[in-house]
């Protein structure tokens, strides 16, 4: 009913749309899915909303250019760092400073202080935040002088940047003035470096965020941009087809995108790509689910192509473990032609199940989360899945539980969707290195088992992980996904884009072929 | 009177006490881990325990109690465990919006629903009454969010004759604002006060004394308004009580629907992020409105029928 809605909405919108949409000058505002904020301290942000607001306050030292997801050392630009260099060991690297860049409110000028308070804050586990692992590696941290920073490793880390320097990670510089002055008010109160300052939260409502005067990239031409938190799709999509906000986030509902684009062609769509990772693990310690046959027959009941069909261009199919725009992912190109376990072939599937026993299906019991995404994911499979005799008993609950039993190892099946730097080695650190099984004490989020299960390759991803050399290194890389997808601990599902939608008026200042929070409106213009 | 007021007044303290605990075992009870939802899907052990600690969240469940209902008897409710702001200042901004939506709705249910729930039941089985039928028919159907959405395409997104998002600032802001909210709950508050007047009128229409009156000629109009509606007021009132109730309730779609600040948008942000403090608070104050409608509705009675005695 509710989709049925939104479409009977868009349809009603659409013929009063476009002409319609004028906002003041020089204010613009950005509709996102959330209820609330949760944290404008970079530290604790989570959520697209929170990251959202914290991108447009703060800097970080590196990031990828305006506007893309581009990743390589060669490829970043610099935010607040003018240069960085990795010793050939990637044991050591050193920042060099911009000089002369100002906190908001005053607090004075960036230096080498506030770059080593930040990484020492975010590593602290008394401080509590959910991305302190990203700085595990650091051992020590020198400023031999007001704009020079130098990082010593514990193991070399070539990408030591993407998850710690670089955006939507927690690697944004904090003032140390600031936090240590503000205490557990900064958390609500930031001071950052980026185009925009905070200037009032109103809660459950919007963020309102003011030009920096003096921005190191200089003034931004918009005066003012808010952030409204518009959880509920049917009415953030009126809230934008009416003209009140000039940017919101995209919903995860069939047919919204393709009627959106049909009935409204001028507004942007800015799909962010490489998208998220959303893959379907295998829990390989329950049964049937322990025979690599029952697993086969599993993924050759899974057309990727469904869910192009459901949702359009907002999905691009994924063909290994990571999307086909992290660094290292595997291309359609790779895929062998022959004896492929993740190629559609339902008579096949069928086959492996007779062949393991089970000629008449399986039932298997799975619960997953009420969102959206999660819910829409697991019907597309469970009905795919159902022509072959496996019967998926799908249980309802709510996100946070989700999140919270599939730590405890209590599913057989695990849809997940995650954000990661786009390194394909994220991806494997975190889902098939045996040290990250659920369960274990050093458990990130291995739901499937393999390592401990069915292969390892935990040396492997040692050696990637310290690899330099860039040839080398995709090599192993494509060599440890292969080793891991012959045993389909996983069914990957197609990579959603990081999607927003733009009225045109709203200019960017670049084109946008990346995720909204890895980069800044510091450029963008009302048109 | 004072004294009745004042005893129902002492009556609270059990009741909210009992709201207080069974609001506090059901939050624990609910799967799901605030730290989780605070601190994102990657947290670390460390941080999970960190946030714990900090928040109280590691003590035994009876001390989390004794420290929970000690600071709500003091009125004070802590801070959000998600973001640290304070929960008082949030419920002191909020409250407003969804006491003004709610007293607003009621308005547009007895204003529209009385005289026209009065002229169906004194002309039944004519055109007001077949017309009460079908608008409630109507206003029981349409599920709120969905009709609030209509209102929104009609009204703000095609005529633009009312804002979309938000409570607005000060008065006639805030009016315009709160037009559209109120409607849609309104309406089928209206709906049901309308079938309830009916009703009730129908049947003291049909009492001997109206006929003794009709057969003493007095006029129609005098016995419909002075007598009739007057004695039908009061389980008109009742009924009108428990739908507030109802409507309280429905404040918390009505404001997603419209991004309106209220209790209801504290309620489901606190409960999806399993912010314990916050939904603990609203629903001690929703428990408290409840209490509080039913001694209004109480003593409202007492005031319309001076042979109903508080005891």
């Amino acid at each position: 009913m509710r989709r049925d809605l939104l479409k009977a909405m868009l349809g009603l919108g659409a013929t009063l749309a476009l002409p319609r949409m004028a906002v003041a000058e020089t204010i613009a505002r950005v509709g996102v899915s959330a209820r609330d904020l949760g944290a404008l301290d970079p530290a604790f942000g989570i959520g697209n909303g929170d990251e959202f607001a914290i991108r447009q306050i703060y800097n970080t030292l590196v990031s990828c250019p305006d506007g893309t997801e581009l990743i390589k050392v060669d490829q970043l630009q610099g935010e607040l760092a003018e240069t960085w260099n990795m010793s050939p060991d990637a044991r050591t690297w050193t920042f060099r400073l911009r000089q002369g860049v100002q906190w908001h409110k005053g607090y004075g000028e960036v230096t080498s202080e506030d770059v080593a308070f930040t990484l020492r804050r975010m590593a602290d586990p008394k401080v509590g935040s959910q991305y302190s692992s990203n700085y595990r590696l650091i051992q020590q941290i020198d400023t031999p002088d007001r704009y020079t920073v130098v990082l010593h490793l514990s193991a070399p880390s070539p990408f030591i940047y993407a998850t710690a320097m670089m955006p939507r990670f927690g690697g944004y510089i904090q003032c140390k003035k600031a936090v240590e002055e503000l205490g557990d008010k900064y958390r609500l109160n930031p001071v950052g470096t980026g185009p925009f300052e905070f200037v009032s939260y109103d809660p459950k409502q919007r963020i309102v965020t003011r030009s920096f005067e003096k921005y190191w990239g200089g003034k931004p031409r918009l005066d003012r941009l808010e952030v409204l938190f518009l959880s509920e799709t049917a009415s953030r999509t009126l809230a934008f087809v009416k003209g009140d906000v000039d940017m919101i986030e995209g919903a995860t509902v069939p047919g919204w995108y393709p009627s959106l684009r049909k009935q409204m062609p001028n507004v942007v769509f800015d799909f962010g790509r490489p998208g998220g990772t959303f893959t379907m693990f295998i829990n390989m310690t329950r049964k049937p689910l322990d025979n690599l046959k029952v697993r086969e027959a599993m993924a050759h009941a899974v057309d990727q192509s469904v869910w192009q069909g459901a949702f359009g261009d907002f999905v691009e199919p994924m063909y290994g473990i990571s999307p086909q725009g992290f660094y290292g992912a595997l291309q359609k190109q790779d895929i062998p032609a022959q004896d492929w376990p993740f190629s559609f072939d339902p008579a096949l599937s069928r086959k492996l199940l007779a062949e393991a026993g089970l000629p008449n299906g399986f039932s298997v019991d799975v619960f997953i989360s009420e969102r959206e995404e999660y819910k829409t994911n697991l019907l597309i499979v469970q009905e795919q899945l159902r022509k072959v005799g496996i019967q998926i008993n799908m249980r309802l609950v709510d996100h946070s539980s989700y999140h919270a039993d599939i730590r405890k190892d209590l599913n057989a099946l695990i849809i997940y969707g995650s954000g990661q730097p786009p390194l394909t080695q994220a991806v494997l650190n975190a889902f098939y290195d045996s040290r990250a099984i659920v369960g274990k004490p050093t458990h990130n989020m291995n739901f499937s088992h393999f390592g401990d299960v069915a292969g390892n390759v935990d040396a492997l991803i040692d050696q990637v992980n310290r690899e330099t050399d860039d040839a080398r290194r995709i090599a192993t890389l494509k060599q440890i996904q292969f080793e891991i997808l012959r045993q389909v601990p996983v069914i990957p599902l197609p990579s959603p884009a990081g999607a927003w939608v733009r009225n045109p008026r709203l200019d960017v200042g670049f084109p946008v072929h990346a995720f909204m929070g890895t980069f800044t409106l510091g450029k963008a213009r009302l048109v | 009177m004072a004294g009745y007021i004042l005893r129902r007044l002492l009556e609270l303290i059990p009741t909210v006490l009992l709201v207080l605990t069974l609001v506090f075992l059901a939050l624990r009870v609910l799967p799901g881990d605030p730290a989780i939802a605070a601190l994102g899907e990657y947290a670390t052990p460390d941080a999970v325990a960190s946030f714990r600690q900090k928040l109280g969240l590691d003590q035994p469940l009876w001390a989390q109690y004794l420290s929970f209902v000690g600071d709500a008897v003091r009125g004070n409710f802590g801070r959000s465990m998600i973001n640290g702001t304070s929960i008082n200042a949030l419920l002191l901004q909020n409250l407003p919006y969804t006491i003004e939506l709610a007293a607003a709705a009621t308005l547009i249910g007895v204003v529209v629903g009385i005289p026209f729930g009065a002229a169906a039941a004194v002309w039944r089985n004519h055109a007001p009454d077949m017309f009460s039928r079908v608008f409630a028919l109507a206003g029981f159907s349409i599920p709120d969010f969905y009709f609030g959405v209509l209102l929104l395409i009609a009204f703000s997104l095609k005529l633009d004759w009312f804002p979309m998002l938000g409570g607005g600032q000060g008065l006639l802001d805030g009016l315009h604002h709160l037009v559209l909210p109120a409607v849609t709950l309104g309406v089928v508050m209206a709906a049901f006060v309308m079938r309830m007047t009916r009703s009730a009128l129908l049947e003291v229409l049909r009492r001997d004394y109206v006929r003794t009156a009709r057969g003493k000629g007095v006029p129609e109009q005098w016995i419909v308004f002075k007598h009739a509606l007057r004695n039908a007021l009061i389980p008109i009132t009742t009924g009108l009580g428990i739908y507030l109730l109802t409507t309280l309730s429905g404040t918390i779609t009505v404001e997603l629907v419209f991004s309106r600040p209220g209790l209801g948008q504290l309620l489901i942000g606190g409960i999806t992020a399993r912010d314990y403090t916050m939904v603990q608070a609203g629903l001690v104050v929703f428990a408290f409105c409840v209490v509080l409608v039913n001694l209004l509705t109480d003593l409202l009675c007492a005031l319309i029928d001076p042979r109903v005695t508080l005891r």
